[in-house]
C-alpha cells in the first residue's frame, strides 16, 4: 500500500507560506528550522509582501512557485488560511501543515473556518495536519517543519502531541537528556489527520521503537482502540492523558454509572488495547527511554546495590509495582561464595548488597553471576557515590554486561551529580537508561514486562 | 432519561442470560396477596415507577414482608407514589452485595462497570471498567482489579463467589449494552452473590426517552 502521507513525512520540496525574517515571529522560526535542512530538499518561500528571504525569491503566491510542491506549510493569519488552502489545492501539493491558530479551538467563531479548510483538503484528497499546531519534525532526515526552538537529536521515540506548547518544552528538555526522536508531531485540532493516522504512521516508521503520546481528548474511541490493539503487540504505545479530574459530560442517573467518569473510561480503553498509561510527563519519557533502548522481558528482577537503604527503597517499589524479586538459586549463591571478590560479612540475598566499599570488580562479578541465573530477566544496578566508587568504570562494566546478555534488561540507578553526570551521559549514549531514583527505575522496569 | 418498566428490564436480562431473583410485578392488590400467601416465605416489595431513581430514597422498598397487615401497609404506601406502574414482589436473598452496571460513554460507547455493592460502591468508589463487549478473560481481569477482591475469594469464612459465573454475567451484560444502542445506563445494584448463586436483586435500565 502506498503511503499517502509520504509528502508530509519525507517531502522533497517544501513551500512555506507566510515566510518572513521578522525576528520573534512564527514565520521566522519556520524559516530557520526549514533552512537547517536545505541540503536535503528544495525550499520555496511564499510571501507577497517580501521580495527575498535568505537570498532567494519570495513568491507572491504558491501558484507562482515554478516547481511542484510536496509539502506546503501555512503560517498566515487565520482569515487568510482558507484562500491559501484553496490555492494549495489548485497547486496540487502533496500535503499541508496549517500552523495558524484561530479555528475550532476558539469556539463557534473558528469552527466554520476549520470546516471550510477541511472540506477543501478532503475534496482535493490532500492530507492536512493541524490547524493550530506546532508542526512536524524528523531529526533523522533533517526535516524541521515547525517553529520549535531547535531540532532535538534523532533517536527511537515517536512523540505525538495534541499540544504544541508542551512539545516545545519536551524539545527544550531533550537538550539535557540522552534520548532522541524518530519524529515529533503536533497535530493541534486534528481536523483532518487524526491521532489514529499518526499512530499508524509511527508504526510504519522503522526508526521509531516506541510511541509516546500527549493526549487531551479523542473523537473516535473505538477506531483508536482497534489501531492501538494492532500496534501494541509489536511496538509499545505510552499515553499521558490530561484531564484526570474532568467530570463526565453529563450527570449519570444511576450511581454505578456516575462512577465511570470520562477519564476512567479512557484508562479502561488504554488497558484493553495494551496502551501504557503514564501519570506524569516524567513517567512518559522515563518509560519511553526504557522501552526504546531495552528488550521487553518476562518478570524476574534482581537488585544490585552498594547501599542497604536504597536497596530497600528499590525493593518496596518493586513490590508496589507487582514485580517479582527472583530468589537467588543455590547455584547462584554458591558462585557468589566461591568468588573471592566479596567480603566475608556479605549476605547473599536479592537485593544483593555488595557494601559501600564495592569496587568495579565486585560490581562486575556480581552482575555476571546474577545475569547467569535464568529467571533473572531485569537487573537494576544501584550506585551511591562513595569514596571508592568509580562510577565511570562501573558504567563501563554495565555496558559490557548488557552486550553479553542482550535478551536481559539492565537499568542503572545513580543520582546525577557533578561527579556522576558525565558517566551517566556515557552510559546512556550506549542505550542503558539511568534513573535518579530507584522508584523511577522500577516503574520503568515494570513497563518492560510483557 | 427514562427508566423502562421493570417487566421489560426482566425480559431483557433474561434474554441475555443475566440471572435475576424471581420477581413478579402486580397492579392488582388481591392477586399480589394471593401470590405472596402461597410462597410461604417473606418477600421484598418495591415500587416500579418511571420517575423514581432510587427506590429506597423514595420510600419505595419494603423488606421481609410476610403477614397480611405488613403487606397491606406496604401496598398502600407503594400505590401512593406518583406515576407508579406496579408493585414488584421478589424473593429475599442474602450474600455478598455486588454492583454491576453499564453506561454509554461519549467517546467509547458502551462501558461495563463492576464493583462491590451497597454503600461500599459509594464510599470506596471501588469499581473497575471496560469498554464493551468484553470476553471472559477481560471480565476475569476486571473482577480481580477491584481493591475489595479478597471479599470474593472466601474472606473470613464467607462463601467464595463463583468467579467464572460472575465473569460470564459481566460478558453477557457487555453484550446487552453493546447490542441495544437505545440503552443509556444499566444499574444492577445490588447483585447478591452466595457461592454459585449470583442474582440481580434490583435492576434499572434507562433509555433516552420512553413512551408509557
Amino acid at each position: 500500500m502506498k503511503n499517502k502521507f509520504a509528502a508530509l513525512t519525507n517531502p522533497k520540496t517544501v513551500a512555506l507560506i507566510g515566510a518572513t525574517e521578522r525576528p520573534g515571529s512564527v514565520g521566522a522560526g519556520l524559516v530557520e528550522n526549514l533552512w537547517s535542512g536545505r541540503e536535503k530538499r528544495r525550499l520555496f518561500w511564499v510571501n507577497p509582501n517580501i521580495d527575498q528571504i535568505k537570498g532567494a525569491t519570495s513568491y507572491p503566491s504558491i501558484l507562482k512557485v515554478p516547481q511542484s510542491v510536496d509539502l506546503a506549510v501555512i503560517a498566515v493569519p487565520a482569515e487568510v488560511v482558507p484562500v491559501v488552502v484553496n490555492e494549495c489545492c489548485q497547486k496540487k501539493v502533496g500535503a499541508m501543515i496549517v500552523v495558524s491558530a484561530g479555528f475550532a479551538e476558539i469556539g463557534a467563531a473558528g469552527q466554520p473556518r476549520q470546516d471550510e479548510i477541511v472540506g477543501l483538503a478532503r475534496r482535493a484528497e490532500i492530507p492536512l495536519l493541524g490547524p493550530n499546531c506546532l508542526g512536524l519534525l524528523r531529526p533523522q532526515i533533517e526535516l524541521n517543519a515547525s517553529f520549535a526552538p531547535f531540532t532535538p537529536p534523532a533517536g527511537g521515540i515517536a512523540f505525538i502531541s495534541q499540544s504544541g506548547a508542551l512539545m516545545n518544552s519536551v524539545i527544550d528538555r531533550s537538550g539535557l537528556e540522552n534520548y532522541g526522536f524518530s519524529s515529533l508531531i503536533s497535530y493541534g485540532n486534528g481536523a483532518d489527520i487524526s491521532l489514529v493516522d499518526l499512530l499508524w504512521l509511527a508504526d510504519r516508521d522503522q526508526q521509531s521503537k516506541v510511541i509516546a503520546v500527549y493526549l487531551e481528548g479523542l473523537d473516535h474511541g473505538r477506531e483508536f482502540m482497534e489501531v492501538a490493539r494492532e500496534i501494541t503487540p509489536h511496538k509499545p504505545i505510552i499515553i499521558l492523558k490530561a484531564g484526570r479530574t474532568e467530570l463526565g459530560q453529563r450527570a449519570a442517573a444511576s450511581h454505578t454509572a456516575s462512577l465511570a467518569g470520562a477519564d476512567q473510561v479512557y484508562r479502561a480503553a488504554f488497558k484493553q488495547s495494551g496502551v501504557l498509561s503514564a501519570g506524569t510527563l516524567e513517567e512518559l519519557f522515563d518509560w519511553a527511554k526504557a522501552l526504546c533502548w531495552l528488550p521487553r522481558v518476562k518478570d524476574g528482577v534482581a537488585i544490585l546495590t552498594n547501599g542497604g537503604g536504597i536497596g530497600v527503597l528499590a525493593t518496596d517499589e518493586a513490590s508496589d509495582q507487582g514485580l517479582t524479586l527472583s530468589n537467588l538459586t543455590e547455584a547462584t549463591a554458591a558462585r557468589l561464595k566461591e568468588s573471592d571478590c566479596f567480603p566475608r560479612e556479605m549476605v547473599f540475598n536479592n537485593p544483593l548488597d555488595i557494601i559501600g566499599d564495592a569496587d568495579t570488580e565486585r560490581y562486575r562479578s556480581a552482575m555476571e553471576i546474577l545475569l547467569n541465573q535464568k529467571d533473572i530477566n531485569t537487573l537494576v544496578v544501584i550506585q551511591t557515590k562513595q569514596t571508592m566508587t568509580d562510577i565511570q568504570a562501573n558504567m563501563e562494566a554495565i555496558v559490557d554486561m548488557a552486550k553479553k546478555h542482550p535478551a536481559k534488561a539492565l537499568i542503572s540507578v545513580c543520582l546525577p551529580g557533578r561527579l556522576s553526570q558525565p558517566a551517566i551521559n556515557w552510559l546512556e549514549s550506549h542505550h542503558i537508561p539511568n534513573y535518579s531514583d530507584p522508584a523511577r527505575a522500577l516503574k520503568a522496569a515494570r513497563r518492560l514486562i510483557y | 432519561m427514562k427508566q423502562i418498566p421493570f417487566v421489560q428490564t426482566m425480559q431483557l436480562l433474561e434474554r441475555h442470560d443475566i440471572p435475576m431473583v424471581p420477581s413478579s410485578v402486580f397492579v392488582d392488590q388481591k392477586e399480589a396477596w394471593n401470590f405472596i400467601s402461597k410462597l410461604k416465605q417473606p418477600v421484598a416489595m418495591k415500587i416500579d415507577a418511571a420517575e423514581v431513581w432510587h427506590r429506597t430514597e423514595a420510600e419505595g422498598v419494603f423488606l421481609n414482608v410476610s403477614r397480611k397487615q405488613e403487606f397491606e401497609q406496604a401496598w398502600q404506601r407503594l400505590s401512593s407514589i406518583s406515576e407508579h406502574r406496579g408493585v414488584i414482589v421478589q424473593e429475599m436473598r442474602s450474600g455478598i452485595e455486588l454492583a454491576l452496571g453499564a453506561k454509554r460513554d461519549a467517546q467509547f460507547g458502551p462501558v461495563v462497570i463492576f464493583g462491590l455493592g451497597s454503600i461500599l460502591i459509594e464510599l470506596m468508589q471501588d469499581v473497575s471498567f471496560r469498554v464493551a463487549p468484553i470476553d471472559l478473560a477481560e471480565a476475569r481481569r476486571m473482577i480481580s482489579e477491584i481493591k475489595g477482591y479478597r471479599l470474593l475469594t472466601g474472606f473470613r469464612g464467607r462463601p467464595a463467589v463463583d468467579q467464572d459465573k460472575l465473569a460470564e454475567i459481566l460478558v453477557n451484560l457487555g453484550y446487552l449494552a453493546a447490542e441495544n444502542s437505545e440503552i443509556e445506563e444499566i444499574d444492577l445494584n445490588p447483585v447478591m452473590a452466595n457461592g454459585q448463586r449470583i442474582e440481580a436483586v434490583d435492576a434499572k435500565i434507562w433509555v433516552l426517552d420512553y413512551e408509557e
